[in-house]
């Protein structure tokens, strides 16, 4: 006896989930900050936030999430509605930043005087570090336009059609945008690439 | 300086992507063009630090993630309330409109569906008092604990509406069944 196909509902857990938050669930509001916390985290890095100062920001978001979210008037869209206030956030904390540009620097020589005085780290430790400063650092250089598509792509191994809605962008541009993002930052980091696969055929030679 | 095609393709590779035909195209540039092997080795370990330099970066705290202070108990249990008054009510009212639904697979006798009921909690059966129905495990819980049975939830997106199948499972059996609506 033949049976009907299953009946396939779309059901959008995550905009139930922001619909409960509206309604000041806690259990919600905790699921949103687990689950969504890490491609916000990559939002407002790829705004300029350095990574010591991302929980800061994060915390802002999400008592911004939970004050506003009742406002929300659709609730499938509130991954665009998070992604600005992330940016709105990022943006905020480094204008106030920028003003404290004073205290920061400050901070910063003693900050330098504490690493002279730990003990020297290993040459390898040293290359390490090195390189994942410097990618870092030209992830940060590249446009702002480039930089959040890329970041959410290798952060969260998301789709095109994920990034773009999240950034409200048609999949081509996204596309487009990962490519010239690609492209800038082999340009910025060819010594680095090439130098790390010089190493790695030193290793080679001498095993 | 590499073709844009090229580029493309790189790209989409990394992304996994790339569809046969185009995976062909660029093997064939790979064994064609040192500098496109070169640009395709460059691009891959740049994505792979790229990641492991993102993860690092903003690796996710371990603590548990903190409710913000706004929240109010009061608040909590209030709606908690108006959530079971309004999943009462709706239960009530659609019950009494459609009664029970009886299945009859090829003109045999029918399948009683005793443990089926829909509810819709939208705002044309409960009224205002019904919110949507939030996601979570927590959530589900928390209405079959209302309802004392296990429920099921299907969320009518259009007519945002949530229609409950509850379940009594101890007298139920799967059977293959051929239906039309």
């Amino acid at each position: 006896m033949g049976t009907q196909p299953a009946v396939t509902i779309d059901f959008d857990q995550e905009s139930l989930l922001l619909e409960a938050v509206a309604h000041a669930d806690a259990q919600a509001m905790a699921d949103l900050m687990r689950i969504h916390g890490r491609w916000i985290r990559g939002i407002i890095l790829a705004a300029g936030v350095a990574p010591g100062d991302l929980e800061d920001v994060l915390q802002h978001v999400w008592m911004v999430v939970w004050r506003e979210a009742r406002r929300l008037e659709d609730a499938s869209r509130w991954r665009g509605w998070v992604c600005s206030i992330a940016r709105n956030s990022a943006a905020d904390f480094l204008r106030r930043q920028a003003r404290r540009r004073r205290g920061i620097l400050s901070w910063l020589r003693t900050r330098r005087h504490d690493t002279t005085s730990r003990p020297a780290p290993s040459t390898e430790a040293v290359d390490a570090s090195e390189e994942h400063e410097a990618v870092l650092q030209a992830i940060r250089s590249l446009p702002t336009i480039y930089r959040e598509p890329f970041v959410l792509r290798h952060l969260e191994d998301w789709s095109y059609q994920e990034i773009g809605r999240t950034l409200g962008l048609p999949v081509d541009t996204v596309e487009t945008r990962l490519v010239r993002a690609r492209r800038l930052l082999r340009t910025r980091l060819e010594d680095k690439v090439s130098g790390h696969a010089r190493r790695k055929h030193r290793a080679s030679d001498q095993s | 300086m590499l073709d844009e095609n090229i580029e493309r393709l790189i790209s989409r590779k990394l992304d996994g992507v790339l569809a046969d035909s185009e995976s062909v195209e660029l093997d064939r540039a790979v064994l064609r063009s040192p500098e496109v092997r070169a640009a395709l080795d460059a691009a891959a370990r740049i994505d792979e630090l790229a990641r492991r330099a993102l993860r690092d970066g903003i690796a996710t705290p371990h603590a548990a993630p903190a409710v913000p202070p706004e929240l109010s108990t009061d608040r909590l249990r209030r709606w908690h309330r108006s959530v079971a008054a309004g999943l009462l009510a709706a239960a009530a009212s659609v019950i009494l409109a459609t009664g029970w639904q009886t299945l009859r697979p090829n003109g045999d006798a029918g399948v009683r569906t005793d443990a089926h009921t829909a509810l819709d909690t939208g705002a044309s059966a409960a009224g205002a008092a019904a919110p949507p129905f939030p996601a979570g495990k927590g959530w589900a819980e928390r209405y079959a604990e209302v309802v004392n049975r296990e429920v099921l939830g299907v969320y009518d997106d259009k007519t945002r509406s949530l229609y409950l199948l509850e379940i009594d499972r101890s007298h139920l059996r799967p059977v293959a069944v051929r239906a039309s609506y």
